[in-house]
């Protein structure tokens, strides 16, 4: 029998982590590839690819909730993401693309996972005929369906940034928006536009399963700013080094929850273990907050002058900590920023530290982009093109991924708040610059790809 | 004509699943591999010669599935043979007279793990079964894979007890673990911030169904005396502080 190794004093650790600081698994996402369901006739397609996830995902939740139990890990969320739905539908209409969204949302909802990702193209260098018609089925998609996600990869390093797609994502943002008006928008909190989509992210609303990964995969999303915070408030005075070192030991023992919950479900549910995504994603409770974590630093408001180098530390602490617990580290696997979704920066936007422009810069040290962003609902969607061209170009010549998921409220503005409920939270409506970039975002063409030498 | 009901496959399932059963009928033991059209609905026909008990060891014969949502019904026919028929629903474990287990796996890999099936055969053929094949099993995949969950490797947990101390923590909880058939391996306790914390490591044994039923009980017990009590798998331990 193999001896008994633990001390009372770890034991008590992992149960404050969980019982006390909000440590649990975010999400255990599967991935489903479709291919196989490709069919030119729409009924055939729908029965098709719902026999696959149904034959996939049907003990999905009920794993989750075992290993839940079992473990005492909480378990949040279970998901679904599948093959960009554009990829697999290449001859289908719009109509056709919304009809197929009705088929994933009924097959998630009878599997009973939260949200089914993937209903998604990739157009980072031009749009096929399927593509174009997926991008125009999105806001009808979204705002009929409850559980179902979108995105749309506009760039990447290797091939630039494709501006006829950010220009029609602004129109297609603003549509989805103006569907769901009587739901703040809710539709737009469930649209990811992309650079450098990641195939194997875990996380929604930006989850689809991309070319090169198996046939059926699970990845997992760990969460504990809460814990991380704690630590460094029990190390008050230590200097950044030291910081650093505490957030990386952190994090391992965060993501080798991820680790493990992630090898007994891929070994339950009999299908391969994908990845963990060493995310640090916040949750509107209290202590549960990136931002939180960057007060602790000692900056006063997140926000403030400090704010972009603290994050940039801790982002590449939890790397270096995660990297170690896990065997196959993947997805966006860096700190979050949502907004709406993190209490510390609900507060720095109403005390006006927070502005969107402080937000761009440091998603150019962390892990997504502009994540659950309210912007008045009069903002031009030329201009909503134009930021996700700023953050797109972030992406690109920094090699890394950005996104942005942001919600022109309808009837809205600065001051007002978007209530999403649930998991997407509450956020304050934020300030867009008033200046016109119209002329820009029309352009259309293509940013070509940047080149990888003569970094400055 | 006989009939098992799996569930877990669906109607819509396209394109082909590989399957392999295992029936066990009286004296008869058989090994069918065969395709299953899984997006045809009705019942199967025999397929290829020798089909029935004048085979026995192989019959081969051609499943077409029709289902309702999550059940499905498989039907197997036999040259008119009647054997009976089972029907399963995915928490049923039952063993039918007719048929031992059933394996499918499907072309891609996927394991239908916990394809149960249980009879529900007329009564005339249940009489002219003996029944001895009549109990409880779990079914297995064809590709070496285990049923779910018994692949823990060691069944050890942690017991967390915090809260206000008080007499008979320790009574009360040794007590439940004992009345289900749990070993303490160790107990560590100590007074934190006027809290009592102690901690215990048990032995579940074999058996992992009882988990959930021990958890309950200990959770009830914690309620009743106002504490905190877990139980937890040792490995979310080992796995934190351990490498």
């Amino acid at each position: 029998m193999k001896p008994v190794n633990l001390s009372p004093s770890e034991i008590l650790e992992t149960i404050r982590m969980v019982q006390m600081e909000n440590l649990d698994i975010r999400t255990i996402t599967m991935g489903i590839d479709l291919h196989d369901c490709v069919d030119h006739e729409l009924p055939r397609l729908k029965c098709k690819i719902a026999g696959k996830i149904r034959r996939y995902a049907r003990n999905l939740v009920e794993v989750g909730r075992e290993i839940e139990r079992e473990y005492g890990i909480p378990v949040i969320n279970t998901r679904i993401a599948v093959t960009p739905i554009a990829d697999i539908g290449g001859s289908l209409s719009a109509d056709d693309f919304v009809e197929l969204a009705h088929c994933l949302d009924d097959v998630a909802r009878e599997l009973g996972v939260n949200f089914i990702g993937g209903f998604s193209a990739l157009v980072h260098k031009g749009a096929t005929a399927g593509e174009r018609a997926l991008i125009d089925a999105i806001p009808r998609a979204l705002s009929e369906t409850e559980r179902v996600c979108s995105s749309v990869n506009v760039g990447s390093t290797r091939a630039g940034i494709n501006m006829d797609a950010v220009k029609d994502m602004g129109v297609v943002i603003k549509d989805a928006a103006r569907r769901t008006a009587d739901r703040d928008g809710i539709a737009c909190a469930k649209l990811v536009v992309f650079c450098n989509a990641p195939d194997d992210n875990p996380f929604m609303a930006g989850a689809f399963h991309g070319a090169g990964e198996p046939e059926c995969a699970i990845n997992v999303g760990v969460s504990g700013p809460g814990v991380v915070l704690r630590a460094l408030r029990e190390h008050g005075d230590a200097d950044l080094g030291t910081l650093a070192e505490i957030i990386k030991r952190t994090a391992f023992k965060v993501t080798r929850m991820g680790e493990l919950v992630g090898r007994i479900a891929a070994e339950r549910l009999g299908v391969p273990f994908g990845i963990v995504d060493l995310s640090l994603a916040p949750t509107p409770a209290v202590g549960d907050s990136v931002a939180g974590i960057i007060e602790a630093m000692g900056i006063e408001r997140c926000g403030a002058p400090g704010t972009t180098a603290a994050l940039a530390l801790m982002n590449d602490a939890v790397k270096k900590g995660g990297a170690m617990a896990s065997s196959y580290v993947g997805g966006l696997s860096g700190a979050f920023i949502p907004v709406s979704e993190d209490s510390g920066m609900i507060a720095a936007v109403e005390a006006g530290a927070l502005t969107l422009s402080k937000l761009e810069a440091m998603t150019s040290v962390c892990s997504v982009g502009l994540d659950m962003i309210a912007i008045p609902g009069n903002t031009p969607p030329e201009t909503i093109s134009a930021i996700i061209a700023d953050e797109a170009a972030i992406g690109m010549i920094n090699g890394k991924t950005t996104a942005v998921r942001i919600i022109p409220v309808p009837g809205k503005d600065v001051g007002d708040w978007a209530e999403f409920g649930g998991l997407l939270g509450r956020a304050p409506v934020m300030e867009v610059s008033a200046f016109s970039s119209k002329d820009f975002s029309l352009r259309g063409g293509r940013i070509p790809a940047p080149l990888r030498a003569l970094n400055n | 004509m006989h009939r098992a009901a799996c569930t877990g496959l669906d109607n819509y399932s396209p394109g082909y699943l590989w399957c392999t059963y295992s029936l066990s009928l009286r004296r008869l033991d058989c090994q069918v591999p065969t395709h299953l059209p899984l997006d045809r609905a009705q019942t199967l026909s025999p397929r290829g010669r020798g089909c029935g008990l004048r085979y026995p060891g192989h019959i081969p014969v051609r499943v077409f599935l029709k289902s309702a949502r999550w059940d499905i019904m498989l039907h197997i026919e036999t040259r008119g043979d009647k054997f009976g028929r089972g029907r399963g629903t995915d928490r049923s474990c039952v063993l039918t007279q007719n048929y031992r287990s059933v394996k499918i796996t499907s072309y891609t890999d996927m394991i239908y793990r916990d394809m149960i099936i249980e009879r529900e055969g007329s009564s005339a053929v249940r009489d002219s079964m003996d029944g001895t094949m009549d109990r409880a099993v779990g079914l297995e995949s064809a590709v070496g894979g285990k049923a779910p969950g018994d692949n823990i490797a060691s069944n050890r947990a942690v017991v967390s007890v915090v809260g206000k101390d008080r007499i008979g923590i320790i009574a009360r909880v040794a007590g439940i673990l004992a009345a289900n058939d749990v070993n303490i391996l160790d107990i560590s306790q100590t007074i934190m911030q006027e809290f009592f914390t102690m901690i215990m490591l048990v032995d579940l044994g074999e058996e992992r169904s009882k988990f959930a039923r021990i958890q309950e009980e200990l959770a009830a017990a914690g309620k009743e005396m106002g504490l905190k009590i877990s139980i937890q798998h040792e490995d979310v331990f080992n796995f934190m502080h351990r490498i």
